[in-house]
């Protein structure tokens, strides 16, 4: 479903769509949020806030191009209005914070969000091991100490890990994924 | 080839993670001379880069952050929304409660009267019955006060903004709602009563019975009949009277703004209060624009922003503001 979409069912008044719009949008606002933020909760309660207020004012939010910047925009003015309420002591970093992300690092985001979501359609016993050996950075022994396997299988469903997470990406599919989320700049000064 | 694959991969991710032994980073070598094997290599990668940034999302918790969500918003979805409505709701809740009471308090002595108070944010409208069993309906904007009992002789209330009363009979009892500058008084009867602070006029359009116009210490200035709008204007103590459509001055509790060939300026101001957003002219003369139709409130501005750029040569530019209220610019084509 294109945001265009989604966004009509979401001024119907259609909590699924919303909850599509959260699946689609929360990793990448999330990676935003957490480099203004001090800690997990505070940015996830950003990122919330952000999704209830859409829906509260569906009604009287007028979408000019891009339902995503629109949330980008949202975000930001919600870490800007914790910062202030908060008096800084749960948002760091104010001084940077742009408007909204350039396109390059909306690019990585997704790039980043859509690994994430691959990694958890992986089968168990390999989300595991490639989640010790690359988000808590143990080595290939220190894996299998922990999983109680063995150092060989360690390797062969890390190999195995690398080659799903390539085809789930795959180069194809890659391109067409940042031409779709491609957003010229103008959008945001508009 | 596929077998080769899984191969290629083991070394690759191996030699990302460092645990290739000299052996096997050796094949790796051999293997890398090939290009095709060289672009597996790049994806891997990229890959172990992508696993760096992406990280943090291990902090992250979606669906505890979709729970609170579907929380407020599921919940919220049969009751007004914002937290000054939620006030409203209980105050809903108390009209009804006194409801019950209405009959020992109505024969009360009098004294000990407390006040209820609401206000209608902009972009808002509100929906309320009185213990009497009154029905008020609140445009946006609107302050409303009412006591939780009324007194022996008569029924006050207070506003100010523009609201629609459709008041239950009671020839013992007058109904007086009272502004900041006149005060409406009936005996049952249903009429709409526009007295907002910021404007200069205000006016009071009777749908059925009978409504009597007073001055602010209680002195009658005018009476109206069904079908006939009143009009009194700051700094001037006699009312206008002539007749008019009902459809124009009270759709708005029915959810419709309708225009009677109004000023463009006029009808920005209503559009203001009704999604609560600033309008501003780029030229002295786009005010003068005559529009003649009707607004559904539950359609999203830029639906109306789009049938009033095809009826006039005019345009609008919207702007979201962060801390304030967004702001649209009307502008000539």
């Amino acid at each position: 479903m294109d945001d265009q979409n989604i966004w009509s069912k979401i001024v119907e008044g259609d909590v699924r769509a919303l909850k599509v719009l959260h699946e689609k949008y929360y990793y990448q606002m999330w990676l935003w949020a957490c480099k203004y933020s001090r800690n997990a909760t505070h940015t996830e309660e950003l990122v919330s806030d952000c999704f209830i207020k859409l829906w509260e004012r569906r009604q009287y939010i007028f979408i000019e191009k891009s339902l995503k910047s629109y949330l980008y925009l949202m975000l930001r003015n919600q870490i800007v209005s914790q910062a202030r309420k908060s008096k800084h002591q749960l948002v760091i970093g104010l001084e940077t914070l742009p408007d909204v992300p350039d396109e390059t690092t909306i690019n990585h985001f997704d790039y980043y969000a859509g690994l994430y979501q691959a990694i958890q359609r992986m089968p168990e016993q390999r989300r595991r091991i490639l989640e010790l050996a690359a988000f808590e950075s143990l080595s290939y022994k220190e894996v299998a100490a922990r999983l109680n396997i063995s150092v060989n299988t360690v390797k062969t469903q890390m190999g195995r890990a690398y080659q799903f997470l390539k085809e789930e990406l795959d180069p194809t599919n890659f391109l067409l994924f940042h031409l779709l989320i491609k957003t010229p700049k103008s959008q945001f000064n508009s | 080839m596929e077998k080769n694959d899984n191969k290629y991969w083991d070394l690759i991710s191996g030699k990302l993670h460092d645990e290739l032994d000299p052996d096997e980073n050796t094949l790796l070598e051999q293997e890398l001379e090939y290009p095709q094997n060289r672009r597996l290599y790049t994806k891997g990668d990229q890959i172990y880069q992508g696993l760096k940034g992406a990280k943090q999302l291990h902090e992250s918790d979606k669906a505890s952050s979709w729970s609170v969500i579907e929380d407020a918003v599921v919940k919220k979805r049969f009751l007004p929304s914002t937290a000054a409505l939620l006030k409203y709701a209980a105050i809903l809740v108390l009209a009804f409660v006194s409801g019950l009471y209405a009959h020992s308090l109505l024969t009360g002595d009098g004294n000990d009267v407390q006040y209820a108070e609401m206000e209608v944010m902009y972009g808002q409208t509100g929906h309320l019955f009185l213990f009497d069993g009154t029905e008020v309906w609140l445009n946006s904007g609107t302050k409303f006060k009412y006591p939780n009992k009324f007194n022996q002789n008569e029924r006050n209330v207070f506003m100010e903004g523009e609201a629609y009363f459709k008041v239950a009979p009671n020839k013992h009892l007058p109904f007086k709602v009272k502004t900041g500058k006149l005060e409406v008084e009936v005996l049952g009867t249903s009429f709409n009563l526009s007295a907002y602070l910021s404007e200069p006029t205000q006016s009071v359009f009777l749908d059925e019975g009978k409504v009597q116009i007073n001055d602010l210490v209680g002195h009658k200035i005018g009476e109206i009949t069904p079908g006939q709008i009143a009009v009194k204007s700051d700094g001037n103590s006699s009312i206008q009277v002539q007749n008019a459509d009902s459809y124009f001055y009270t759709s708005w509790k029915d959810g419709k703004i309708t225009f009677n060939s109004e000023k463009l300026s006029e009808i920005a101001k209503k559009m203001e209060r009704w999604y609560n957003v600033e309008i501003r002219f780029s030229q002295e003369s786009l005010k003068d624009y005559n529009f003649s139709g009707t607004i559904l409130r539950a359609k999203p501005i830029d639906q109306t922003i789009m049938a009033m750029e095809q009826l006039a040569p005019i345009r609008f530019q919207y702007q979201v503001r962060p801390n304030e209220k967004n702001l649209i610019t009307i502008m000539s084509k």
